[in-house]
């Protein structure tokens, strides 16, 4: 047990110490060119990137992924129950009943807000 | 069925949650309507809380939802503490949002979210379940710190909280991960038996896996390294969910901790001189913040760290063997009454966008307001420890058990920390009695706060003779 965990340290302490000299190394060592060209974010070819990759996307966008994944969620949970379902028996179904449910509030909490309106 | 009895408070809070919900989310509820609902579903469920505590055998009972969730005793006390700061702090909140603007329909549905949370935390007895729990908790009380999007106050606290609560929730589940490959499972028990068997300081994934949890849990319960968020959130949240945070957090986060620490004597042996230390660094590094403040609500804040001081020394002195908790629940009974009625008070007192915040700004209220100023300093004087406050007897009882375990340092640093804690709390009483008065303190509405603040005030003589089983 001790003797895995010390071999493992060991690795992770030696890479954690290898890498950064390196890294070091090339950068001192290394021959260096700058260019306009060189630092461009595309080498050949596009000129102009259109637009900035920091720019503002609309709320709703995250809202909608949001809500995708917890319906998606609900999707994958019920896989499994529907897999043993003979076995959980009647207990199982009303707990999955009491899960949709609980979900259907949800729904209709977002659509009352108007989450979904698509303006 | 008797599963059924136990999480049945857990079921009236989160219904009632649910029920709120739908409520902001039609149109023909307003804020009255909803206030109202807040404070009677929190009623509701701690009446259930107090129903289910009262029947049944006070026998521990481990097998809720195959092992997922344990009652006792200790957790059902837990349980009505937090409900009834849950209540107290509603009551806070309306007379709050007759003066504030900003109120928001969903505040008392996340109020109810946070104290379903809170309730399933107090039972949990499964990591897995210990983290959706610690989770549910948390988001409702980051979204109910910063539910007014344009104060820029409430947003750098929410920000500041929500970053170190992340932090906190990834220390957490390592430490699951830990243990999870320690013990090849995440069950309480199964855990218990695991170092019973193997012993606890020769399974390294254990010591590591213990380790990050009760890091992540000292987090939560803003103890000594890990106290610099406090004052930034509890003076940037609104003044009720302050309230909420200071006694309803700690409770649960008490109680999961206590819990933690039960799954076997071992690791509890092996943490005690760490605690003995944190105890300590809290109370003082506690008492040097709140000393340096001028802002009421700032003082409050570094004075919850101190009182989680005084828990951790509850911590350090409970046994394995014969833990009922007594001590450690009468001194958070003793301290949300204490903090719950100080910001139900406040809550009123305040003003339009809380204007009256620092010390200065309370001079002479006992001139102009003398009731609230009486209940102001009951509040104070329980929180200093003064006898016949419950603040005393929690003290007391807390020291008597450092005392008992053998921790005749601990206890006396307890003492001198006490004493330290005077000179804040009694500053202010000071300046509300002893100064002429400035300001008219005009009240906009009628509310149930004012009630509800002597109602606190009554409890904390009242709790201080009922007697705790050591």
């Amino acid at each position: 047990m001790s003797a895995e965990l010390v071999l493992s340290g060991a690795i992770f302490i030696g890479l954690a110490i290898i890498i950064p000299i390196v890294m070091i190394m090339t950068v001192m060592l290394g021959p260096r060119s700058d260019s306009a060209a060189k630092n461009d974010p595309y080498e050949s070819g596009i000129k102009h990137v259109v637009g900035h990759a920091d720019q503002k996307f609309s709320v709703k966008f995250y809202l909608l992924a949001i809500l995708f994944l917890i319906f998606d969620i609900e999707a994958v949970f019920m896989y499994p129950w529907a897999v043993s379902l003979r076995e959980l028996g009647v207990f199982g179904l009303i707990e999955m009943t009491v899960f949709i449910l609980l979900l259907l509030t949800g729904l209709i909490y977002i659509l009352k807000k108007g989450v979904l309106n698509w303006r | 069925m008797q599963d059924l009895m136990a999480i049945l408070p857990l079921v009236a809070t989160g219904a009632g949650a649910i029920l709120l919900m739908l409520a902001a989310a039609f149109e023909s509820f307003r804020k009255e309507g909803i206030s109202i609902m807040g404070i009677g579903l929190f009623a509701f469920a701690f009446f259930v809380q107090l129903a289910v505590a009262n029947s049944g055998s006070f026998a521990p009972y481990s097998g809720v939802l195959n092992g997922m969730l344990a009652t006792s005793t200790f957790t059902k006390v837990a349980g009505l503490i937090i409900l009834a700061c849950g209540f107290f702090s509603a009551i806070a909140a309306q007379a709050y949002f007759t003066q504030n603007k900003g109120f928001v329909l969903e505040f008392y549905c996340l109020m109810l979210f946070a104290a379903c949370g809170m309730l399933l935390l107090t039972m949990a007895a499964e990591l897995i379940t210990l983290f959706i729990a610690l989770e549910i908790m948390s988001l409702a009380i980051y979204a109910l710190v910063g539910y007014d999007r344009k104060s820029v106050r409430r947003s750098e606290a929410v920000l500041k909280y929500l970053m170190l609560g992340a932090f906190a929730g990834a220390f957490y589940i390592m430490g699951t991960v830990f243990i999870y490959a320690g013990a090849k499972s995440t069950s309480f028990r199964v855990i218990t038996d695991v170092i019973a068997t193997t012993g606890f300081l020769s399974n390294p994934p254990l010591v590591g896996g213990a380790f990050l949890i009760l890091f992540a849990f000292l987090f939560k319960a803003a103890a000594f390294p890990f106290h610099a968020w406090v004052v930034d959130v509890y003076d940037g949240a609104p003044l009720p969910v302050t309230g909420f945070m200071a006694t309803a957090v700690k409770t649960a986060v008490f109680a999961v901790l206590a819990n933690f620490l039960m799954i076997s004597s071992d690791l509890q042996a092996a943490w005690v001189d760490y605690l003995f230390y944190i105890a300590v660094f809290t109370m003082f590094a506690g008492n040097l913040i709140a000393i340096a403040q001028n802002n009421l609500k700032r003082m409050l804040a570094a004075s919850g760290i101190v009182h989680s001081g005084y828990l951790i020394i509850a911590l350090v002195a409970i046994q394995a063997k014969t833990f009922t908790g007594g001590a450690m629940l009468f001194y958070l009974a003793a301290y949300a009454l204490a903090t719950l009625g100080i910001f139900a008070a406040l809550s009123y007192l305040a003003g339009e966008e809380e204007r009256r915040v620092s010390f200065d700004d309370f001079k002479g209220l006992a001139r102009v307001r003398p009731y609230s100023a009486a209940c102001i300093s009951i509040f104070l004087l329980s929180m200093a420890g003064i006898p016949p406050t419950a603040g005393f007897m929690g003290k007391f009882y807390i020291i008597a058990s450092a005392f008992q375990a053998g921790h005749v340092s601990l206890a006396i640093l307890g003492i001198v920390s006490s004493i330290l804690s005077m000179w804040y709390y009694l500053r202010l009483i000071v300046l509300m009695y002893f100064r002429e008065p400035e300001d008219r303190f005009e009240v906009a509405e009628m509310t149930l706060a004012p009630l509800g603040t002597i109602i606190l005030a009554i409890c904390v003589f009242a709790i201080s003779f009922y007697p705790v089983v050591l």
